[in-house]
């Protein structure tokens, strides 16, 4: 007896209004009954109206004896007696190996059940099998997947509820869902068996006759199909979200295929930080395989061809990843199919990015072509025209991008363009020898509900609204955490942003850095050390403030169009992401969380308008206060004011600000050492104003502050470090001769040296939070004079470690205090030395934090952990 | 113990158990149940019909609750007065011969759907034999191409024991024949040669070589299923197994880049596709009745030989328009190993391959293509000639074969001739191309990338 006899399968028939073709249902049932893999025939009866349902059951049962078994119940849907079958076939018969669910109007092919026996004995680590889509009625043969695909499953159902499925898995308690009475149970019970572990595979032989009609349930279903895959998606979550679509889509459907150099170097990927290598002639067969049988094969969706040393230079730089997320973007929200990129040096010292380049005359260093486009110019054009690709300017509509770094660029001369790449790459592809499979059919099933291999990169993009999606898989053990900022350019919030970035990786978390507008990345190295890569949304409307306003202040008018969906996909893969200040980003906060995403909102200052008028960021966070799971507020004052205002208690935390550049304790003390007794010294004052020359910043009260100091103290070193960034006085302000403009100060070495050479800080700002210039003066024992506004206070305390004083006529009082230290030399050394000890670090200031986060956020997964059972070759193949 | 053969059961209900157990009839098994559940539970069975409960007065909504519960919501529930238990047997009698009238009322219904049938296969009977008529008057056709993958010049060599497997992509159903091109198997010779097709069901279905003589002569030889592919749509792949002594040419179609369609086996590149017809039988005609071996004899003794452009001398231009004042040429192209022959927008051009030894010759084939993308449409032909017959200023035209017409971008063909002289040694092999239209000669690249030679005599490898 061979193994496949053994097998015991029983057939599950729900039976509702189809009294006579359940006749050819059961009779397609005992034709296979004797060949004894199928043993039994449990048919239920769901409340049909028909009485003569019940009549033919009756004749059945006295035909077939106990080899069938009919129960009659209420109606209670499609999945409640799908469930009843099944756990009735499990009660009756313990030695069940599998059951095959068959619809009272379908049929058993024949052969079926030598078949089934032959396919649970064969591959025994297949779950459930299902059949190729066979119709008769309409007649129709349609594609299936010859493995159960879990990316794939997320977009169409991929297998019919007519399947043989093991015991293994009714006996896990997979069950259909029985709330579902408007169709796609079949879909989801398939998502909870692979949810699961368990994995399926056709059958591909035939197994059942599908009877198709025009109107089914199935076809209202599809009508439905809207709400019934909303419920789909909230249902499992663990798969439709970014991060798992994402990792799917990258075991087995590459995105990118990256062509560099002369010698079209190939590497294949959907993350760029793991690539699998591949070669030219393998991309070809891909392509051309893909434009034979799209249904069957997988290309890559976009074709990036790049000069050498590109790909170098932006992996190091950390910008690959949103180089290719903005290739991808730009080709998908324009109408060309290529996009031209352009790499250069920055004079600036930043990093720099700017869109809507056109097509200049000059040869691109990458060339992003969708393998949409790419098909179009195989079947459009000609060997004359590809030829002519390395002409200047391309002979296609396109534009371009640039993006600038402050390091020094690949050198490349005489290497070959990302044009003279194309060209090479698109005439080979002309002349392929494969190019004649391509008048041939491939397949005589039509496709029906399969997902064609382009599509694979849409799929990711459904848990995000549409949005392009990070090509970033997980890492393992970590959980990813996404500053988000909407201009990065060395101001206090990019210093905390930074500092709280250290911190927490120091804590095992990768972090990433979102600038979401096209202004360039003004930072320090030590600023963006602790990202892992750095990101731009270039949209610049997102700093436009001409939107709605909440409380006075003015939204973007950003968000129009698919610019909400794009930054979900650009987040979407984060656990956590701190908005610092992003108005746009409150605008896809909420949908960000429900997606499962961490939301904290990070706010750091009361802005004050001439009149005196409160507004800025916190007003704005407090009209998306649903949207986050915390606020973080860079002062206890803050922190007051954001509950005072409406911001539930538990979901505050006060990440009080630390100095914004990180200095060793070693370091600190050696300070403490060489700044001495200023007693003893007796040299002229050194008074520093540090900060942005902004009209916030009070730029005309300290024009004022230093005349009245040179008129008093001429031989006083009177300082100013710092650059006009958001809004200057509007007028020419005069300053004494002895003022020394240093311009902006860059870098820890700088800034600690200016510190250690100045004796008193002055900042006259009409409002702040909590100054990072005031907690770096303090660190370095600098005794400063604020004017009362924002949290100085939190930092100065007046008279022991500095002087606080009142906005009215905070230049006159500054001046005093000035003079009074002037002639007090022991006080100002107290002050210093008092001050200098009191600094807190960031560390102590993200306590609170860090130990929220470790107690919200789930243990990070393994990489082992939950795949899927079955991996597929595509990338083996092409390695 | 053996097993109860009795099929319809009641459940009775203690209280009232007494009451009517002389009243039952034996034909049916009674199960006492109690609604307090202190007895055997009421359960659906394999095999067993429950007709109805008998229970006590009042009990009857309780249990009848209690049976929906249990998938027996069909099952009908009779209160029984212990005072006055002959009224439960009318009840049980009205029950069943309610299903008794049912039945035969259904058994009518059956007949009846029997005879409906019966005429509406006897009315299709009919008109499928009107069908067939007018098919007849039609020419009997019987056979329909189902799949045509061109020869493209490729060859490869199976010796030893090979197998080759290629997938089809055809459904299986109504498969009935078969072509190779084996361009130098000769006919009427067991090669050890055998073919299957294997359905998705895992059953292999033999096929035969069909002896037609006329496939032999331009390299294709047919092989038969006994009978069309029957049974439910289903994929399917070809089998093919050599287990000869010598050494079999199999031509190969287009390369295919879908692995999945890769001709898997000895020999084979990583994209080689079989050259390969596939023929579906029309309507369950079976084709053919029997084999026919009409030509067998008159071939008998035929060599057949696959020859490359590589293995032959290099061609010469040999003959263009008086009044062609475009570009033509005659070249062999060592990367592709084809000859091309490009054509005047004045006329056709022709080509020479001199001094070939093709001891009497009987037919030449040869594999053209349309070599260039954007290629206007052109004419082909071969011919061939003693070696030196045919001077500069001969009419060449005398001896090529019929011309291939109209080929297409991309397109391939096979272009015959037999020769019109005799040629025991030597022969000069001609191949012309011209202009389908009156249109510039652009990038109208002739190609002809192989040659099929039947020969009397066998040919030797140093000749070539």
């Amino acid at each position: 007896m061979t193994k496949a006899s053994l097998q015991h399968v029983t057939v599950v028939i729900p039976a509702k209004g189809h009294p006579v073709l359940l006749d050819d249902a059961i009779g397609s049932v005992e034709r296979e009954l004797e060949g004894g893999v199928i043993r039994r025939l449990i048919v239920i009866d769901d409340g049909c109206q028909f009485a003569e349902t019940r009549h033919a059951l009756s004749a059945w049962q006295a035909l077939l004896g106990d080899r069938l078994m009919v129960l009659h119940t209420k109606n209670g849907g499609l999945s409640r007696a799908r469930n009843l079958g099944i756990e009735t076939a499990l009660r009756v018969d313990p030695d069940l190996d599998a059951i095959f669910l068959l619809d009272a109007d379908n049929m058993l092919a024949d052969g079926a059940g030598p078949a089934m026996g032959q396919l649970l004995s064969t591959f025994q680590d297949a779950d459930w099998f299902y059949p190729e889509f066979d119709f008769f009625g309409q007649n129709g043969h349609y594609i299936t997947e010859e493995h159960f695909d879990l990316l794939l499953q997320a977009e169409a159902n991929q297998c019919d509820a007519g399947s043989l499925i093991r015991r293994r898995v009714l006996d896990a308690g997979i069950r259909f869902d029985e709330t579902m009475r408007q169709g796609y149970e079949d879909w989801d019970f398939w998502l909870q068996a692979a949810q699961q572990g368990f994995s399926g595979r056709s059958a591909r032989r035939p197994l059942m006759q599908y009877r198709k009609r025009p109107v089914s349930m199935l076809s209202h279903s599809h009508e439905m199909d809207g709400d019934l895959r909303r419920y789909l998606r909230r249902k499992h979550a663990w798969l439709f979200n970014l991060p798992r679509l994402v990792a799917l889509e990258a075991e087995s459907y590459p995105r990118f295929a990256l062509v560099e150099g002369e010698s079209r170097k190939v590497s294949l990927c959907v993350d760029p930080s793991v690539q699998a290598p591949s070669d030219w002639r393998g991309l070809e067969r891909m392509i051309m395989a893909h434009m034979a049988d799209p249904h069957a094969n997988h290309a890559p969706a976009y074709l990036v061809f790049l000069r050498d040393g590109i790909a170098a230079h932006l992996a190091d730089a950390k910008l690959m990843h949103t180089f290719l997320w903005n290739c991808e973007r730009r080709v998908e929200r324009s109408t060309n199919d290529m996009e031209l990129f352009f790499l250069e040096r920055s004079d600036s010292g930043a990093f720099e990015l700017q869109t809507e380049c056109g097509n200049p005359l000059r040869a691109a260093d990458a060339i992003c072509l969708s393998l949409a486009g790419l098909q179009r110019l195989l079947r459009d054009r000609d060997e004359d025209w590809m030829r002519d690709l390395d002409r200047l300017p391309l002979p296609c509509d396109t534009d371009s991008w640039v993006l600038r770094t402050p390091t020094r660029l690949p050198q490349g001369a005489g290497a070959a363009t990302a044009a003279e790449i194309m060209r090479s790459g698109l005439l080979s592809l002309a002349r392929s020898p494969w190019r004649s499979a391509l008048t041939q059919e491939w397949s005589w099933r039509s496709p029906g509900g399969a997902v064609s291999r382009d599509r694979t990169v849409q799929i990711p993009r459904g848990a995000v609204g549409g949005g392009i999606a990070l090509p970033l898989l997980k890492s393992a053990g970590q959980h990813d955490i996404g500053f988000v900022l909407p201009i990065f350019s060395i101001g206090g919030v990019e210093k905390v942003a930074a500092s709280l970035a250290r911190d927490l990786q120091q804590d095992g978390y990768r972090l990433h850095l979102f600038v979401v507008s096209d202004r360039p990345i003004q930072a320090e190295d030590w600023a963006l050390a602790p990202f892992a890569s750095v990101h731009w949304l270039p949209d610049a409307n997102a700093l436009d403030w001409s939107g709605e306003e909440y409380l006075g202040t003015a939204e973007p008018n950003w968000g129009s169009g698919m610019q909400g969906a794009d930054l979900m996909g650009l987040l979407g893969s984060m656990d956590v992401v701190i908005n610092a200040h992003s108005a746009a980003l409150h605008k896809v906060a909420d949908s960000l969380r429900r997606k499962g995403v961490v939301m904290i909102d990070h706010e750091h200052l009361l802005e004050s308008s001439t009149y005196g008028r409160g507004y800025g960021p916190p007003h704005l966070a407090l009209a998306y206060e649903h949207a986050y799971d915390l606020f973080l507020t860079c002062s206890d004052a803050l922190r007051t004011w954001m509950h005072a205002n409406g911001v539930p208690q538990n979901k505050l935390i006060p990440v009080v600000n630390a100095p914004g550049y990180p200095m060793s304790a070693a370091e600190q003390r050696c300070l403490a050492a060489v700044r001495g007794n200023p007693q003893g010294r007796k040299a002229p004052l050194r008074v520093l104003f540090l900060g942005r020359l902004d009209k916030q910043k009070g730029m005309r009260r300290l024009s004022t502050i230093y005349r009245a100091l040179a008129d008093h103290l001429p031989r006083a070193e009177l300082t100013i470090a710092g650059r006009a960034v958001v809004e200057e006085e509007g007028e020419a302000l005069a300053w004494p001769a002895q003022t020394r403009f240093l311009g902006p100060v860059h870098g820890p070495a700088a800034l600690t040296q200016l510190l250690t050479q100045t004796d008193i800080l002055v900042l006259p700002s009409h409002f702040e939070g909590l100054p990072l210039s005031v907690l770096e003066a303090q660190r370095c024992g600098v005794a400063v004079v604020v004017t009362e506004t924002g949290a100085v206070r939190e930092a100065v305390e007046d008279g022991m470690t500095g002087f606080v004083v009142p906005q009215a006529e905070c230049e006159r009082t500054m001046v005093e205090r000035i003079l009074m230290l002037d002639r007090d030399r022991e006080l100002l050394a107290r002050i210093s030395t008092a001050a200098a000890e009191q600094v807190r670090t960031w560390r102590q200031s993200t306590q609170q934090l860090r130990d929220w986060l470790q107690h919200r956020l789930p243990e990070p997964t393994s990489a082992a952990e939950k795949q899927p059972r079955h991996l597929h070759m595509a990338l083996n193949e092409v390695s | 113990m053996t097993m109860d053969s009795r099929r319809f059961g009641l459940f009775v209900d203690p209280d009232i158990a007494g009451a009517c157990q002389h009243l039952l009839p034996p034909a049916l098994i009674a199960v006492p149940v109690s609604s307090e559940g202190n007895s055997v539970e009421p359960a659906p069975a394999p095999g067993r019909a429950w007709l109805a409960a008998l229970v006590g007065p009042a009990k009857g909504s309780v249990w009848r609750a209690r049976l929906n519960e249990r998938g027996m919501a069909n099952v009908a529930v009779i209160e029984v007065d212990p005072a006055r238990p002959e009224h439960m047997c009318q009840e049980l009698l009205t029950l069943l011969t309610t299903r008794l009238d049912t039945y035969e009322q259904e058994m009518g219904e059956t007949r009846l759907a029997s005879a409906t049938l019966r005429r509406e296969n006897h009315s299709d009977k009919t008109r499928f034999r009107e069908i067939e008529s007018f098919l007849y008057s039609l020419g009997n056709p019987q056979i329909a191409r189902s799949l045509s993958w061109e020869p493209s010049g490729a060859i490869r060599r199976l010796s030893g024991e090979a197998t080759i497997v290629q997938n089809i992509p055809l459904n299986a159903v109504s498969i009935t024949a078969l072509d190779l091109w084996l361009p130098e198997m000769p006919r009427n010779r067991d090669l050890g040669l055998s073919l299957s097709i294997i359905d998705a069901a895992g059953t292999a279905h033999e096929l035969t070589e069909a002896y037609t003589g006329e496939e032999t002569r331009g390299g294709w030889v047919r092989f038969l299923l006994d009978a069309p592919l029957k049974g439910d749509a289903r994929n399917c792949s070809l089998v093919l197994r050599f287990t000869g002594n010598g050494t079999l040419a199999v031509g190969m179609g287009p390369r295919t880049p879908d692995r999945s369609f890769a001709a898997r086996g000895d020999g084979m590149e990583e994209d080689d596709a079989l050259a390969l017809r596939v023929w579906k039988a029309i309507a369950g005609a079976t084709l053919p009745e029997e084999p026919l071996a009409l030509l067998a004899s008159s071939n008998t003794g035929s060599h057949a030989r696959f020859l490359s452009p590589a293995s032959l001398p290099a061609p010469q231009l040999f003959a263009k328009p008086a009044s062609a004042s475009d570009y033509v040429t005659a070249d062999y192209w060592e990367n592709e190993d084809v000859v091309m022959v490009h054509p005047s927008r004045s006329g056709a051009v022709c080509a020479v391959i001199r001094d070939v030894p093709l001891p009497r010759l009987s037919h030449i084939s040869a594999i053209v293509t349309v070599g260039h993308p954007q290629a206007p449409n052109l004419n082909m032909a071969v011919g061939v000639a003693p070696a030196g017959s045919i001077g500069r200023d001969g009419l060449w035209q005398t001896c090529m074969g019929p011309w291939v017409h109209g080929l297409p971008a991309l397109g391939w063909a096979q272009a015959h001739c037999v020769p019109t002289s005799r040629i025991n040694g030597r022969a000069d092999i001609f191949l012309a191309v011209s202009l389908a239209q009156d249109v510039p000669n652009d990038l109208s690249w002739g190609l002809f990338r192989g040659f099929r030679v039947v020969t009397a005599d066998l040919l030797d490898d140093a000749d070539t």
